[in-house]
């Protein structure tokens, strides 16, 4: 009898789990997290100028010159996704290098990062000084860029139109944009 | 024997396979128990952190104090990006130790992580992995999986069971007859029935099991999160010299320097400037030159790549202005200067000397004689252009071949000695009469106009007759009177120069007029000196008597020189 007794405990058991663990996964209602594993690595290429151009070691040789105050203008590089998995990647950035009259200039000149264009900007982050760059990372937003994705970015400059004469003639160079994708997961 | 030592030690494995079961569930259902102290496990979902912990491993970390986390520890943390992600990365460095902050980096990315994780959000150290035990928690939550390895393992063990349900209940059934006839059949002896063994543990390991796997499906996934980074470099930022230059200021004329609004006779003195200042440089000045004249003035304007410029007056004389204003670099301009202007007058003065007499009649007569010089030069002046200045003057001495200096005769030429009359247009210059010799004397005007002209064209020469003495000191005469008005004594001093005097001296009285006269030759004495005259006495019975009321007592010397020249005095006494 005792045995009879232990079987349907075991039977209404195992079915139990199994029933119960069966819905848990399964049913549309009650969602346990699927798990995805990923092997391979992240890699964030930048193109030069667009997605067909070519990949390039950073240095964009972006220039913004003759700034005035009112001045607004961009120049565009690519990202692209090159993860050899399916790694989306969050992009943040910061200005972490710059040569010249940095000082005269870092609350002087604004920079946004977005897509689109000059005229229709489609902003990914507001428009931050020099200096708020420099002094943390900034998201560069959403959406993220998706495994294997390639996007244009525009990086805006604005000098305010109200920007005294001491930032006449003064100059940056070399300044340097760390951009790191961080894998984001569903 | 051999058969019960078998049957132990299977017994023996039995309990340990129990065993870890259980701590294997035990285990990772810890995330889901609310105790922290416990060790915890995760599925590594990627594999940032290889090849230390490999994609599909199980990683188990135990809870640590975030104290003794040191560089080079692997740790598990909720993400700071994401409050429901749970990260495993090795610690790069420590940050801060207040707050206690770690920089941490999968050992397969390429950079640091970019955040720092703060001490309350770590979960705990790693300790170990299973590799790929993962990936059959991964398998199990597919329904292919989950059919393999949960739904037929399951329903075998539920046939089992029904299996055993049957054989039991035939056992028992089995168990009870034979009981029946046990008690019908006491004197019988019935073949013993002996149910099957069965344990607590053969039902509860497979359930025991089946609850592990599904724990596999059901837990945790940690993220060795996959980071790249880049360098968006070689950006720069130029701001232009929007600036303008400063104004140019002090505008002056030079070679020779004349102020604005001057006058000059120099054709090659040129407009200059300060430069003006421009963060970027000044690269050029337009200079704009105007030139005033009737009908319409003329105005030219050109670059120049310096502080100057040359070649104004090439409209003849006139008024010119300039002003200019600056260009940088980037052709930001200046406002204009404010305007800087000369009169360029090349044309002499002209100069009249009217006194002692017109030098326009000055042609015919060589050396005309004046009687008695007073030493006053008069004369006029006109310039077309700038106007008079100043005239000067040079008073020549022929006879001792000096100049007058102003204070003295001198020695010197016609050009270095000069003295300045009074006024422009109307001028004049008294020479101390004191200094006035006789003799024959040249004068010279020269007209000079404010533009630095200079004239010499009017020019007189004449003749003094009448000299000053010699000493250069008037001959005076002093007079004295007694309180009775009687007694009348005179002097006459500085008659170096004369040879004889004679004198008068007239008075009136109550009844006529009476005076006295005399004569003396003069032996080169500087003074003559005639004492006690008795005034309005007669003789009165051998006695003097007076006459009453003397006055009116004039006194005239005459003075006569060597040469027959004579100087009269006059003084009177009331």
């Amino acid at each position: 009898m005792k045995k009879i007794l232990l079987s349907f405990l075991a039977i209404i058991l195992t079915v139990g789990v199994v029933s119960g663990t069966a819905y848990a996964l399964f049913s549309s209602t009650v969602t346990v997290s699927g798990i995805t594993l990923a092997t391979g690595n992240a890699n964030l290429v930048i193109r030069d100028g667009n997605i067909n151009g070519q990949i390039i070691n950073g240095y964009t040789g972006l220039s913004f010159n003759k700034m005035y105050p009112g001045f607004r203008d961009y120049g565009s590089f690519n990202f692209q996704n090159s993860s050899n998995s399916q790694i989306d990647l969050a992009l943040t950035a910061q200005l972490t290098h710059a040569e010249g009259d940095w000082d005269l200039l870092k609350n002087n000149i604004f920079v946004a990062i977005g897509t689109g264009t000059k005229d229709n900007p489609n902003f990914l982050t507001g428009w931050i000084s020099l200096s708020d760059w420099n002094a943390s990372s900034r998201s560069l937003g959403v959406p993220v860029l998706a495994y294997g994705q390639n996007a244009t970015y525009n990086l805006y400059v604005y000098v305010p139109a109200d920007a005294d004469n001491t930032i006449a003639g003064k100059t940056l160079s070399n300044v340097t944009f760390v951009v790191t994708g961080t894998q984001v997961t569903p | 024997m051999l058969k019960l030592n078998i049957k132990s030690i299977v017994n023996v494995v039995e309990w340990l396979v129990f065993l870890v079961l259980l701590f294997f569930v035990f285990t990772i259902l810890s995330p889901i128990i609310p105790m922290k102290e416990l060790p915890r496990s995760f599925v590594v979902v990627s594999g940032s952190m290889e090849p230390t912990i490999k994609t599909g491993s199980i990683a188990f970390t135990i809870p640590a104090d975030t104290k003794t986390i040191t560089k080079g520890d692997v740790i598990a943390f909720t993400s700071p990006s994401n409050p429901k992600d749970t990260i495993l990365h090795r610690v790069n460095n420590i940050v801060s130790t207040s707050p206690l902050l770690f920089e941490t980096k999968g050992d397969n990315n390429n950079a640091p992580d970019d955040w720092s994780v703060m001490a309350v959000g770590i979960k705990g150290k790693f300790v170990f992995s299973v590799p790929y035990l993962g990936y059959v928690g991964a398998f199990i939550k597919t329904p292919l999986g989950f059919g393999l390895i949960i739904g037929i393992p399951a329903l075998l063990f539920i046939i089992i069971q029904i299996l055993n349900i049957k054989k039991a209940i035939a056992e028992e059934v089995e168990r009870k007859v034979t009981q029946a006839l046990d008690s019908k059949n006491k004197s019988k002896q019935t073949k013993k029935i002996k149910p099957s063994k069965t344990s607590v543990k053969s039902v509860t390991l497979p359930i025991i099991l089946f609850i592990a796997l599904v724990s596999l499906s059901t837990i945790q996934a940690i993220k060795a999160s996959f980071s790249d980074t880049v360098t968006v470099s070689g950006i720069s930022l130029s701001v232009a010299d929007f600036t303008k230059p400063s104004i140019p200021t002090n505008l002056k004329w030079s070679n020779p320097d004349v102020s604005c609004g001057g006058y000059t006779n120099s054709y090659t003195i040129t407009p200059n400037w300060d430069d003006s200042f421009d963060s970027s440089g000044i690269t050029k000045y337009q200079y704009e030159a105007t030139f005033f004249k009737t009908g319409g003035n003329l105005v030219w304007p050109t670059f120049v790549y310096s502080s100057s410029y040359s070649g104004v007056f090439n409209q003849g004389e006139g008024v010119y202005s300039f002003r200019v204003r600056a260009y940088d670099a980037d052709n930001n301009i200046s406002p204009w200067s404010s305007d800087c202007s000369i009169t360029y007058d090349k044309t002499l003065p002209s100069s009249i000397i009217v006194k002692p007499f017109n030098s326009d009649n000055d042609h015919d007569v060589t050396f005309p004689i004046i009687w008695y010089w007073d030493g006053k030069v008069e004369g006029t002046a006109t310039d077309n252009l700038s106007g008079i200045d100043h005239v000067d003057i040079s008073i020549y001495r022929q006879i001792a071949d000096k100049y007058w200096s102003g204070s003295a005769w001198v020695n010197g030429t016609e050009s270095t000695v000069r003295v300045t009359a009074k006024g422009t247009n109307n001028w004049s210059y008294q020479l101390d009469p004191l200094y006035i010799p006789f003799g024959k004397f040249k004068i010279v005007a020269h007209a000079v106009d404010k533009a630095g002209n200079v004239e010499n064209s009017a020019t007189i020469e004449f003749e003094n007759q009448e000299n000053a003495p010699a000493d250069g000191m008037d001959p005076t005469i002093i007079t004295s009177l007694s309180s009775g008005r009687h007694y009348y004594s005179f002097t006459v001093e500085n008659i170096s120069d004369f040879s004889t005097l004679s004198y008068s001296v007239i008075y009136d009285t109550d009844s006529a007029p009476k005076g006295f006269i005399g004569s003396v030759n003069l032996n080169n004495q500087s003074e003559y000196k005639n004492e006690n005259i008795l005034l309005g006495s007669e003789s009165s019975g051998g006695g003097i008597a007076f006459d009453q009321n003397v006055n009116n007592i004039k006194i005239t010397v005459i003075l006569t020189r060597p040469d027959g020249t004579t100087l009269t005095l006059e003084k009177t006494d009331d």
